[in-house]
């Protein structure tokens, strides 16, 4: 990595001589550790789903849940650091509440999507902060339909058909435009099972870690437009259809996309468990 | 005080007031919004050919009753942020323009005496909308509403003559016999009766002189 | 000297995406004397070996009450936790005074989480450097939460935190089928203890070191300590 031993990757905010801010750049490796998160858009709606790696089995089943909501009609997933995630959600919800209040209708996404983007870029200006270490899947449908949008660290975002992120992204971004490139529309209830089968298919090239699978959805007919966790037997039928799925599928050579923790950053406690190297940040 | 009127007495002495007879009725096309055309100050008529009738947003208006330049200056800001949201979010709704009055009117109900009525055509649903906003900063949606000094002496008459989906002509008559005896009955009304038609065509003022509604 | 430039502060990542400052945060908590936490469905127990500092001190505190059906033990620095468990406390009033309502285990964790998060995202601050295991008795039954200073909170069966209490996890993980089936208290709080001598090295628990806590269905958050848990020994 170039970027060590430059002194211009030590700050935030800061700039190196070609033009860039390393804080940032790790920051997103970060999220590229973090469990896969993925989001598919349709014409009748948004879906989100995200690997959930059960790192101890003294964890309870269904617990610790992940996606998030931020406005009855918007869902948020994200991979990385999780608390930063949780925080940008309680800042979009301030944003979406605020909205409402003054001008007493829901915030459309694509504003939301710029008001997050700004408080996140807002954290690559200064050298009082860290930027978020997250990359944040969310949507959702307002008077104009469904949108899905996917914001990184450094404050970009962008409108996707389908987006995924964190260390199972590539697969599931080759899973998604597969599905997504087909002439036909996909509805909401179809996109959940191929969710589920993405999320089934990043997971593979980390097989030796449980994972349990979480899916929310917003959807014109299904939801009312409202975002709503997918549960109880419709949950039960996409874990199926995933499973089936993966268990036929021949899996050509993994692609390798997780430029492996080089390290040659200092050396740290040669320790027993402090980080899930591989896992979000901490969860033992 | 019933909370609909405007309380006058709470101006300062000396403070230009519009003693006023508003009023905005939806109809058939739209909604076409009123007013007399009288400001006072005490006894004296500052103003004999006011216009009560402010445009906020392209098919957003408002009637103002109060204090004059309380009004003046709240419509003002509503038009700044409605500009705002245009240019953000797109063309607002009447229920928003609504929605950033009665933020304004609440938050500063200790400073401000304005009673207004808001009104506008929606060109996505092809409706005209109503909502009162009296003293306090609540929001009133309504099929039509009448406020201001005047408006005492004819709920009545509105109340016995208004019909849903009237014809343009229908709501013109209804409202120039409304606004007539409200100036008829209220000292501090007067003046012409102007009115704003909002409908999918467009805005269209008319103004109407004594010697016509007064002899209805 | 090899030196590690990027664990100076809690606003700068490593090249790899850490955040070192966090990570030692983390290993505070190992400092700190072992406790551990388990519930079944209609109870949950905490458990804590206490230290002293020299013979003719008194022992620290591990378990705190926050409201009459949470409570909480910690591993790690002390104050910090003191400013967490008031902060809860805090949070329990507020809720039932505004929603005459008591607060959620679940809301708890996460207010928990938030209020860490922020120490790890700005400067001249640091990371809380302690763990904590709370317990609590809700509408939704018995929960034990395990909370990190890198703003983590995690629900599960059991836990423990502290020096040594990979011991405890351990034995807990291998008698999780039973202990989640129990259907007493007392029953619960001996599987507690039994897992928190896994983690012991020279000490014995005597009724001074030993502290417990407890709460369910129909009982309120209780703390045993000194006599009291002559039974338990």
């Amino acid at each position: 990595m170039t970027s060590i031993g430059t002194g211009y990757d030590l700050s935030n905010s800061v700039f190196s001589p070609d033009g860039r801010n390393f804080q940032v750049e790790y920051a997103v490796k970060a999220v590229e550790n973090g469990a896969t998160s993925i989001g598919i858009k349709c014409s009748d709606g948004v879906v989100f789903a995200v690997e959930k790696l059960i790192t101890s089995k003294l964890l309870v089943p269904r617990k610790n849940v992940k996606i998030q909501t931020i406005d009855r009609h918007v869902g948020c997933v994200y991979s990385g650091i999780i608390p930063d995630g949780r925080y940008l959600v309680n800042k979009g919800r301030e944003e979406a509440s605020s909205f409402k209040s003054l001008y007493s209708r829901p915030i459309p996404v694509p504003s939301l999507a710029d008001r997050m983007g700004q408080y996140v870029e807002a954290h690559t200006l200064y050298n009082s902060v860290r930027p978020f270490g997250v990359t944040a899947i969310f949507g959702g449908i307002d008077s104009d339909g469904p949108h899905l949008y996917m914001l990184e660290p450094s404050g970009t975002y962008w409108g996707y058909k389908g987006a995924a992120t964190g260390k199972g992204r590539q697969t599931a971004k080759a899973e998604l435009e597969k599905i997504l490139d087909k002439d036909t529309e996909l509805t909401t209830s179809e996109a959940i099972k191929q969710a589920a089968k993405v999320i089934y298919m990043a997971h593979e090239d980390n097989k030796d870690k449980e994972f349990e699978l979480e899916i929310s959805w917003c959807s014109i007919e299904g939801t009312k437009g409202l975002h709503k966790f997918v549960t109880g037997e419709q949950l039960e039928e996409a874990i199926e259809f995933a499973k089936s799925e993966t268990s036929v599928a021949d899996f050509n050579d993994s692609d390798d996309d997780d430029e492996d923790a080089e390290n040659n950053d200092a050396n740290v406690s040669s320790d027993d468990e402090a980080v899930d190297r591989d896992g979000d940040i901490n969860i033992e | 005080m019933n909370g609909i009127q405007v309380d006058i007495n709470h101006l300062k002495k000396g403070e230009v007031s519009l003693g006023t007879s508003i009023m905005a009725v939806t109809f058939k096309d739209g909604v076409i919004l009123g007013a007399d055309s009288r400001t006072t100050t005490g006894a004296y008529i500052a103003n004999r050919v006011t216009d009560k009738l402010t445009r906020v947003h392209d098919k957003i208006w408002c009637c103002r009753s109060g204090s004059a330049a309380d009004t003046q200056a709240v419509a003002d800001i509503v038009q700044y942020h409605l500009d705002l949201y245009t240019s953000t979010y797109g063309t607002p709704s009447t229920e928003t323009a609504a929605s950033i009055f009665k933020t304004i009117c609440y938050e500063n109900k200790d400073g401000l005496s304005a009673g207004i009525i808001v009104a506008g055509f929606d060109d996505k649903t092809n409706k005209g909308e109503v909502f009162s906003i009296p003293l306090g900063g609540s929001v009133h949606k309504q099929d039509y509403a009448i406020a201001g000094s005047g408006s005492a002496f004819i709920y009545g008459y509105c109340d016995k003559n208004y019909k849903n989906d009237m014809s343009k002509d229908e709501t013109v008559n209804f409202m120039k016999h409304s606004l007539s005896q409200a100036i008829k009955w209220d000292g501090s009304s007067g003046g012409v009766i102007r009115m704003v038609i909002l409908t999918k065509e467009g805005v269209e003022r008319l103004v109407f002189y004594p010697d016509e509604y007064e002899n209805l | 000297m090899f030196r590690n430039n990027y664990d100076g502060d809690t606003v700068t990542f490593s090249p790899t995406g850490r955040l070192f400052q966090v990570e030692y945060a983390l290993e505070a908590i190992k400092q700190g004397s072992v406790t551990v936490g388990l519930r079944s469905k209609n109870h949950a127990v905490l458990v804590a070996l206490k230290r002293n500092a020299d013979e003719l001190s008194s022992y620290q505190k591990k378990i705190i009450k926050c409201d009459s059906h949470m409570g909480l033990s910690l591993a790690g620095l002390a104050p910090d936790a003191r400013v967490l468990s008031n902060y809860l406390r805090q949070q329990c009033n507020y809720s039932q005074l505004v929603y005459n309502r008591k607060l959620s285990v679940e809301k708890a964790g996460h207010l928990l989480s938030d209020k860490a998060q922020r120490n790890t995202q700005s400067y001249g601050g640091r990371p809380y450097g302690v763990g904590l295991l709370i317990i609590g008795y809700d509408n939704s039954g018995a929960h034990l939460l395990e909370f990190q200073p890198s703003g983590n909170t995690l629900e599960l069966y059991g836990a423990a935190i502290g020096a040594r209490s990979q011991g405890s996890k351990t034995y807990l993980e291998r008698v999780l089928d039973e202990f989640i089936q129990v259907e007493t208290a007392d029953e619960l709080i001996k599987i507690g203890v039994e897992s928190l001598r896994q983690s012991l090295k020279d000490e014995t628990l005597t009724v001074d070191n030993l502290s417990i806590a407890v709460v369910g269905k129909d009982m309120p958050f209780t703390m045993y300590d000194g006599e009291n848990v002559s039974t338990y020994l």
